[in-house]
C-alpha cells in the first residue's frame, strides 16, 4: 500500500469515525425527543425508557434503508463537496450538539450539520458556493412550522383529552395514558431511528464511494448499517438527561393526558411530514409539542425556557456555520492530511472538557425527575412568575 | 470523485421545488387531522373503560366493548405509523 493510499484512507477513517460520533451524540442529544414526556409522567422508568428508546433506534435503523444519499443537498454546491469539507462539517454539528446538551437545550442535529458543512463549505470556496434559498426552506421554514403545527396540535388535543375524560377517577385514566404513552413514545423512537441512523449512513456511504472503497451503485454495507444502527442506540442508551429533564420537567408541569397528547402530536407530526417529503425537526416538533400540552391544560408554561431554546434554535445554524468554518480553516491552515488528524484531535479535546464540565452537576437517571426549577439558572428570568 | 458527486450517482436527480406547498399543506392538515382523532378515540375508550369499571350488565359490555374498539383503533394507528416509516417520501 503506497504513501497517498495510507493517508488518503486516514481521512476516509476519521471521517468514519467522526461521523460514528456525530451519531452517538445524535442518540443521546434526541433521546429526550421520544422519552422525556414519558419519563416525566412515570409512564416509563428513566432507564427503561432510554433503553426501550435504544433498542427502537436501533431497529429503525434496519428497517428502512432509504439512505439519504446527499448531505446538505440543495444547500452547498455539490460538485464541491470533499472529505475534509464533511469532516469539518461534522466538527461544527458535534461541538453544538454537545454544547447544547451540557446547556440541557434540545437543539436540532440536522440543522446543525448543515451549518457545519456551510460553514466548512465557505471556507472553503466563499459564499458562491452555497445557495442560501435552501437553508430557507431546509432550516428556517421547517423550524417555523415544527413549533406551529406541534404546538397547535397538542393544544387541541390535550384539551379534548382532558375534556372528554372529566370525572373519570385519577386512577384509571392515569393507568389507560400511561399505557398510551408507551406506544406513543416508541413510535417516536422508532421513527428518529429510520431518519437520523441513516443520514450518518449517507454520510460514510458516500465517503467510500468517493473513496473507490465501493461502487456507486452498490448497496450500503451492512458494516455501515450496524455500525450507525449500534452508535445511535449507545448515544439513546446512555440518555441526555440533561435534556430529558429540561423537556420533562422544564417548559411545562407534565401529566400523563398531556403526555399522551404531545407525543401522539410529535409523532403524526413527524411522521405524516417525513411521509410527504417535507420532513421537520424531531426536537422542534417534540418541543412544540410539550409547549402546546401545556397551554391545552391551562397549566402555567415557563416561557422563560421556551425562549431561551429559541434562541439555541436561531443560533445553531450559525454557530455550527462557525465552528465548521473555524475547523476547515485550521485544517487548511495546517495542510491536508495532518490538519484534518490535529483538528480530529482538538474535536476530542473540546468534547472532553465539556463532559468534564457536566460532571460538576451531573443529572442522572436518578435525579432527573426530581423537583427542578430552570428558571433559577436563568440570568434574566422572570421571577417564578411560571410557577 | 467528491462526495456529492459520488451521491448524485447513487440518487435520483430529478428537480424538486424549493417548496412543495403540497406536500407542506398536506402534513399540517394530516398532522392536525389524524393527531386529534387518535388522542379523541383513546380518550374516549379510556371513558368507556371507566365507566364500564362501574356499570352492570348490558351496559358494561357495550362500555367495556367501546373501550377495547378505542384499544383497537390506537393499535391500528400505531401499524399505520410503522407502514409511514417504511414508505416515507
Amino acid at each position: 500500500m503506497g504513501y497517498n493510499t495510507r493517508v488518503h484512507n486516514l481521512i476516509l477513517y476519521l471521517v468514519i469515525g467522526t461521523a460514528l460520533a456525530f451519531d452517538f451524540t445524535n442518540g443521546f442529544h434526541d433521546t429526550a425527543n421520544a422519552m422525556a414526556t414519558s419519563i416525566a409522567t412515570g409512564a416509563f422508568k428513566p432507564k427503561t425508557a432510554v433503553s426501550v428508546a435504544a433498542v427502537l433506534n436501533l431497529v429503525g435503523a434496519f428497517l428502512s434503508l432509504s439512505v439519504a444519499a446527499t448531505i446538505a443537498s440543495g444547500i452547498v454546491t455539490q460538485d464541491l463537496v470533499t472529505l475534509p469539507v464533511i469532516f469539518a462539517g461534522l466538527a461544527g454539528a458535534i461541538i453544538w450538539n454537545v454544547s447544547t446538551w451540557y446547556a440541557g437545550i434540545p437543539s436540532s442535529s440536522s440543522h446543525a450539520l448543515i451549518g457545519g458543512v456551510v460553514g466548512a463549505m465557505l471556507a472553503y470556496k466563499g459564499s458562491a458556493a452555497v445557495q442560501w434559498n435552501g437553508v430557507f426552506s431546509k432550516v428556517l421554514l421547517p423550524a417555523i412550522l415544527a413549533i406551529a403545527v406541534a404546538g397547535a396540535l397538542a393544544t387541541a388535543a390535550t384539551w379534548l383529552a382532558f375534556r372528554i375524560t372529566r370525572g373519570v377517577d385519577d386512577a384509571p385514566k392515569t393507568a389507560g395514558f400511561r399505557l398510551a404513552q408507551k406506544g406513543s413514545a416508541s413510535m417516536i423512537a422508532l421513527a428518529h431511528g429510520t431518519n437520523d441512523a441513516q443520514k450518518t449512513m449517507g454520510i460514510i456511504t458516500l465517503a467510500l464511494v468517493a473513496n473507490n472503497t465501493i461502487g456507486a451503485t452498490d448497496a450500503t454495507p451492512t458494516w455501515v448499517i450496524a455500525s450507525c444502527g449500534t452508535a445511535i442506540a449507545l448515544g439513546t442508551f446512555l440518555g441526555g438527561w440533561r435534556i430529558i429533564r429540561t423537556l420533562g420537567k422544564g417548559i411545562t408541569d407534565l401529566e400523563s393526558p398531556q403526555g399522551f397528547a404531545a407525543e401522539t402530536s410529535s409523532a403524526t407530526t413527524i411522521l405524516t411530514s417525513s411521509y410527504l417529503g417535507f420532513p421537520l425537526s424531531t426536537t422542534q416538533v417534540c418541543t412544540g409539542s410539550v409547549v402546546g400540552s401545556g397551554v391545552g391544560a391551562g397549566v402555567p408554561v415557563r416561557w422563560a425556557v421556551f425562549g431561551r431554546m429559541i434562541v439555541a434554535w436561531i443560533l445553531t445554524f450559525p454557530a455550527a456555520l462557525g465552528v465548521g468554518a473555524l475547523t476547515y480553516a485550521i485544517q487548511d491552515a495546517i495542510g491536508g492530511n495532518v490538519g484534518v488528524a490535529v483538528t480530529a484531535g482538538l474535536l476530542a479535546l473540546v468534547c472532553l472538557m465539556i463532559y468534564v464540565l457536566s460532571r460538576r452537576a451531573p443529572v442522572t437517571p436518578a435525579n432527573v425527575n426530581d423537583d427542578w426549577d430552570p428558571t433559577d439558572e436563568l440570568p434574566a428570568a422572570e421571577p417564578a412568575a411560571a410557577n | 470523485m467528491s462526495i456529492i458527486a459520488a451521491a448524485a450517482a447513487t440518487t435520483s436527480t430529478a428537480p424538486k421545488p424549493l417548496i412543495d406547498w403540497t406536500a407542506l399543506g398536506q402534513s399540517v392538515v394530516f398532522s392536525l387531522v389524524i393527531g386529534i382523532a387518535i388522542v379523541v378515540v383513546l380518550a374516549f375508550s379510556i371513558r368507556l373503560h371507566a365507566a364500564g369499571q362501574k356499570g352492570d350488565g348490558s351496559t358494561k359490555v357495550l362500555e367495556n366493548l367501546g373501550a377495547w374498539l378505542g384499544v383497537i383503533v390506537v393499535v391500528a394507528a400505531v401499524a399505520v405509523g410503522i407502514w409511514l416509516i417504511l414508505h416515507k417520501g
